[in-house]
């Protein structure tokens, strides 16, 4: 039908049909803001638009509803490149991050300006209550709503309320425009999405149905046959390489265990087949023609069952890259060839004909020793259920050829192994592939897994056409990486007055159907808790289980919010056994600075570990800071006689990248102009790693950052990088930055000694972009210029690699007051106070924002939401609302967080890392706080109303 | 998927067209919840243009046009702080923006909060197909009329309700409203989220205008009164303490 609407100001007439989406109709004409992140569910918002001046979901709209309708797109905030007065706020608030959303967002706030000019919290929290932002959550919105009220009539008003550092910088630690911000809330193109071409072909996966099954047969005649499929994939016709969907360093310590297609599917959701046709459409139908056989199988889906080993889930030979082990006969048993290949780089401790996919032992001192030496000892198991990232732009892949070259557009964490792994499953090597990571719309771990560039990749070199993959929220929920589900049994000992004398760990993980993170994630339970704690006698047992729940891998926090959960749940218990302050107990019991975590030394991530010095610990200052915050001590009472009200307090810690195993490399290039270009492989998710670059950049070269581009990610175009994860971008790609910058420092020096004739030593970097000596000042202008011509040394570039074995440990005390109705069950936090030491936040409302985020989306895991399967392995909350993302309402009422500054030795201008370190504070500080409101211990999240009352005995 | 989107000009060629489709067709107003659900319907009868979009406050009832959507309820003068609270429960404002009070009692779903809340208000419904009927009649019977408007008495009721859900989006456990008249011999409990969908309990009703039941009495009523069905918002054994004290607590409120 012909429908004629006003958009953006504009009368247009498009033509679709009467039941066609609107937000695909928009996206079609070319308003790609209007961005999908529910299946036009009616949840996110990344959808929203104006109609007749009302905010509404354009994915809930059917293209007639436009007919005779005015309808304004985020893109009608800007004008020439020009963002309009909340954009910017936005942008230099710090909620401009990931962004999938932020155009949307964006719009929301500019119609709640214009229609009210002075809005009160509730009013912000009801103009926000439509969208669902992951990233940075909500509490910022409330200081780009003071800015943007400013803006509207000043768009110089600066920002406030946000903590800046560092007296001796310029530009580093202080509130600055984040490099992509603009274009990314102005919706412009920079997400995989935006570089798709109309001749692509769309890709489409049949997924099993059963949770464990061969397949026994797949007839794929009917679907072949059908007009605009171009290739069915299947076992038969795919590469025969196993490879690990972890993006890690090489070797990866995961086990390659999968390859495009098997024999054998092992959770609902899992691979069968891919179609590649013309349309969604037509692939979607040519599905239901392939007609498969499958032997099914028992499925195990918990660690009792995949212990109990009736079933094997990974019943694949066994192969190993290097030696083999000497048991390697015993391993072999119980293996069947239909069930694949199960490869390993180096030894993990693999029994997988047993289920167990990985195990590791360790410890220090003797903890049978410190527990007879204690006063108290106790035991405690806790459960952590399976939780998703949800990042607003699912997973996402554009491939295409150019001449014999593979171009792959990737929402991912780990460009360089995507290529690696690309080269090898499709055996190409690795100058023929080009990986180019685009903006990512959330990450969080989830992207730093391979899951759909090794089909698009192959289904592009088979047909020769672009190839696209955009994952649905079904399929992000079932086959996608979650959170492993972990049993975790700590035991300490200690003196009566409260002084440790030993812990035992015992992790038990459920790594799902394959093994990817399966070692490193379960060790980090230990490996990010037990260095936080001052104690001579330490040890764990970490035991990996393969099973046929949805797949795990990384997120956030990387097994160190299960490990941080449980263990400062124990430290809360002990202290409370022994009837000493929780807090009194930690200061303990804890790190401070010149600590050496001797622990260390037996948690390496598959290689040996190396013993580090706690060189820098902000717990001293934010421990008392949060108790003041909270009135540390002091009881709170309910008017509400059912109500009681608790506080809780933990610690934690994280790391800074993986010393030893990540590597960084930077590149600094002097323009003819003067002006700088950046060139590194680190993959910024949004979370503003590229301004980190232009700031040091900046900071050492004295140049405006508006002097400054920063490339990053580019396969073919930056330097090696080994991937965004174990929270390493400030640190290593930071340190690699500031390391090329001072290589292009000493020989912009180097050159200007000669043009003005005086020792290097007496000559300075100024602003702007000059250098100074005793009898002259020269431009960098006019130093390349000279560098450039037919007579000088050539371009002037600053190269430098990063690697370490200095840890710098972002470190952080988190307090929380909560109110337990002991009538209906409801739990309400009613403040949150994160107080973090990420060494210098070279981005400082950026790293707030990060807090936020990471303590909200924890909130959420300890409260909401769930990842649930019935008994036959199908998921019961494939979609945001039923699985439990938190909104704006869902908030703590008073949620702070507070950047607590320590210089760090080694961190580039003494920076450390931020946003995963704040996801490990959430469950047991709620937990600890429950048990103060009605002494009840939650012992396996979430925490429901239903289980309150279950406790309290008020139902069965 | 909708094929065919029809704009009728008035009620009586809407209810016209919807008799030619058959079962293929449906009433259409904002669209949030057919658009977002699965269902069969070809042809969509949009009742845009049918002037059904006005709140008219009159001296013994407030009679609220079927498109009013939930977002202009809240905006409104004159509408009852009760409707308001139950318009809001809809959490997103974009879908307030879209969801018509007639949308939202015409798809019946379990866990709705608005029909307890106009049951409580002994609200009636004009209809093009059945004409004047109760909300009760129109939600038991299962009725799919064309709602025209919803008259809501000004009859000086107490009313209370409640929404319990785990978050602000959540699915709700329960919703329930309860109302008494000014004389206090005629009371009105409504829940939702039973295993039936929305219905009123007669027998806590006539606890409750007795006035010998206590709080503790009333949990035990509704406990004997309710069937819930167990899910993901919880046990039907937590579901029916919840509509207990939740019921309870709503009755002391008035008291």
């Amino acid at each position: 039908m012909e429908i004629k609407v006003k958009i953006n100001g504009l009368s247009k007439t498009l033509f679709a049909s009467a039941g066609e989406n609107v937000q695909e109709l928009l996206k079609k004409n070319g308003y790609i803001s209007v961005r999908d992140s529910d299946d036009h569910a009616g949840f996110a918002g990344s959808d929203a638009i104006l109609l007749d001046g009302k905010i509404v979901n354009a994915g809930v709209l059917l293209a007639a509803q436009l007919d005779g309708k005015e309808v304004k797109t985020p893109e009608s905030l800007s004008r020439n490149g020009v963002m309009n007065y909340v954009q910017s706020a936005m942008v230099d608030a710090g909620v401009v991050q990931s962004a999938y959303n932020a155009p949307a967002a964006a719009l929301i706030l500019t119609d709640l300006l214009d229609r009210i000019e002075n809005p009160t919290k509730e009013e912000i929290k009801d103009a926000l209550s439509g969208i669902f932002i992951r990233d940075v959550g909500y509490e910022q919105y409330y200081n780009v709503i003071e800015l943007a009220k400013e803006r509207k009539n000043n768009p110089e008003a600066p920002v406030k309320n946000i903590d800046e550092f560092r007296d001796d910088c310029k530009v580093v630690g202080k509130t600055g425009r984040k490099v992509d911000g603009p274009k990314l809330v102005m919706g412009q193109k920079a997400f995989v999405e935006d570089r798709v071409q109309p001749d692509r072909l769309i890709v489409k996966l049949m997924k099993s149905p059963h949770a464990h099954a061969y397949i026994k047969s797949i007839d794929v005649s009917e679907a072949e046959k059908m007009e605009g499929v171009e290739l069915v994939i299947t076992k038969d016709n795919c590469p025969d390489f196993y490879f690990s969907q972890a993006g890690q360093g090489a070797p990866e310590p995961s086990p390659y265990d999968r390859k495009m297609f098997g024999e054998k599917v092992r959770h609902v959701g899992d691979r069968v087949a891919a179609v590649v046709a013309e349309t969604a459409e037509i692939a979607l139908a040519a599905i239901e023609k392939i007609k498969v056989e499958y032997e099914v199988l028992k499925p195990v889906f918990t660690i009792d069952e995949a212990e109990a080993v009736e079933e094997i889930v990974q019943n694949g030979t066994l192969v190993f890259h290097g030696d083999d082990p000497d048991n390697i006969d015993e391993l072999q048993k119980g293996g069947d060839v239909r069930g694949g290949e199960i490869g390993y780089p180096f030894p993990i401790g693999m029994d997988p004909h047993k289920n167990v996919a990985a195990s590791v032992s360790g410890g220090i001192g003797d903890t049978e020793k410190g527990f007879e030496e204690a006063d108290v000892v106790i035991e405690r198991e806790y459960e952590t259920t399976q939780i998703q990232c949800t990042p607003l732009e699912t997973h996402v892949c554009y491939t295409r050829m150019e001449g014999d070259r593979l171009i792959c557009h990737s929402a991912t964490q780990v460009p360089w192994y995507v290529r690696r792994n690309l080269a090898k499953i499709l055996g190409m090597s690795e100058n023929k592939i080009q990986v180019i990571k685009e903006r990512v719309g959330g990450g969080y771990g989830a992207k730093q897994d391979i899951l759909l560039e090794d089909i698009c990749g192959f289904a592009t070199l088979q047909t020769g056409r672009p190839c696209y993959y955009h994952y649905t929220r079904e399929e992000e929920f079932i086959s996608n990486s979650t959170r492993h589900t972990f049993k975790i049994k700590v035991k300490i000992g200690s003196t009566k007055d409260g002084k440790m004398t030993g812990i035992y760990t015992n992790v038990k993980a459920n790594t799902g159907p394959y093994g990817a993170h399966c070692l490193t994630v379960p060790m980090n339970a230990c490996s990010k808790t037990y260095p936080l704690l001052s104690c001579a006698n330490m040890s764990f047992d970490v035991k990996v289980f393969y099973s046929n729940i949805y797949p795990t891998g990384a997120y956030q926090g990387y097994g160190a919010p299960q490990g941080s959960y449980a263990i400062q749940m124990a430290m809360c218990e002990m202290a409370k056994e022994l009837g000493i302050d929780p807090l009194d107990f930690i200061n303990n019991n804890r790190v401070t600075k010149g600590s050496v975590l001797e622990i260390l030394k037996c948690l390496g991530e598959g290689t040996e570990g190396a013993v580090a010095t706690c060189d820098s610990c902000g717990l001293d200052d934010a421990l008392p800071q949060g108790a003041e915050m909270i009135n540390w001590g002091k009881k709170e009472e309910s008017d509400d006689p059912d109500v009681k009200i608790g506080k809780g307090v933990v610690m934690i810690q994280q790391g800074s990248g993986i010393p030893g195993l990540d590597q960084s490399n930077g590149r600094v290039t002097l323009l003819s102009d003067g002006s700088l270009m950046v060139h590194s492989g680190g993959a910024d998710l949004g979370t503003g790693l590229d301004t980190v670059c232009a700031k040091i950049a900046a900071e050492i070269l004295c140049t405006d950052m508006d002097k400054i581009t920063v490339i990053t990610g580019d396969t073919d175009h930056t330097p090696f990088d080994s991937g965004a994860y174990a929270s390493s971008g400030t640190y290593f790609v930071g340190n690699a930055c500031k390391l090329a910058t001072e290589d292009l420092r000493d020989k912009i020096l180097a050159a200007a000694a000669t043009h003005l004739n005086e020792d290097v030593k007496d000559l300075e970097i100024v602003a702007p972009s000059m250098v100074k000596g005793k009898k002259g000042e020269i431009s960098f202008a006019a130093i390349a210029a000279s560098a450039e011509s037919g007579s000088g040394v050539g371009q002037i570039v600053g190269n430098a690699t990063y690697t370490t074995h200095d840890s710098a440990f972002p470190y952080g005390a988190h307090y929380a007051q909560v109110a337990v109705n002991t009538r209906t069950g409801e739990i309400d936090v009613q403040k949150y106070y994160a107080l973090m030491d990420c060494g210098t936040p070279i981005n400082p409302e950026l790293a707030e924002g990060q807090v936020y985020g990471g303590v909200l989306k924890t909130i959420g895991h300890s409260l909401w939401e769930n990842l649930q399967m019935d008994e036959k392995g199908r998921c019961l909350n494939p979609d945001l609302r039923t699985y439990g993302v938190p909104m704006v309402g869902d908030q703590p009422e008073d949620f702070k967080v507070k950047l607590v500054y320590v210089d760090d030795p080694y961190g580039p201008y003494g920076a450390k890392s931020i946003s995963e370190c704040a996801t490990n504070a959430a469950a047991p500080v709620i937990a600890n706080a429950i048990h103060d409101a009605i002494g009840v211990w939650f012992r396996k999240w979430p925490f429901t109303p239903e289980k309150v009352l279950k406790a309290l005995n008020k139902i069965d | 998927m909708i094929k065919e989107f029809l704009k009728p000009a008035s009620v009586d060629e809407a209810v016209s067209l919807k008799e030619k489709s058959g079962a293929k067709a449906c009433y259409f107003g904002g669209g949030s919840r057919i658009n977002t659900s699965a269902h069969d319907f070809e042809v969509a009868i949009s009742l845009e243009a049918l002037n059904l979009n006005k709140i008219e406050d009159g001296q013994n009832e407030l009679v609220i046009g079927s498109q009013v959507t939930l977002q202009e309820l809240i905006d409104a003068a004159g509408v009852a702080s009760d409707i308001k609270e139950a318009a809001g429960h809809m959490a997103s404002r974009h879908t307030r923006n879209l969801s018509t009070i007639g949308g939202d009692i015409a798809s019946n779903i379990i866990d709705s909060v608005m029909i307890p809340c106009l049951m409580a208000n002994a609200a009636v419904l004009d209809t093009a197909e059945d004409g004047e009927i109760s909300i009760d009649d129109y939600i038991s019977q299962k009725k799919s009329s064309l709602i025209k408007s919803v008259k809501v008495p000004k009859a000086g009721r107490k009313i209370a309700l409640k929404k319990v859900a785990v978050q602000t989006h959540a699915i709700p456990v329960i919703s329930a409203a309860v109302s008494i008249s000014a004389d206090g011999n005629d009371a009105v409990v409504a829940v939702s989220g039973l295993k039936g969908g929305v219905a009123r309990l007669g027998s806590v009703e006539s606890a409750w205008v007795s006035g010998d039941a206590d709080k503790e009495t009333i949990e035990k009523i509704v406990g004997d009164a309710v069937q819930f069905n167990a899910d993901l918002q919880g046990s039907a054994e937590y579901k029916t303490y919840v509509a207990g004290v939740t019921i309870a607590d709503l009755i002391d409120e008035l008291k």
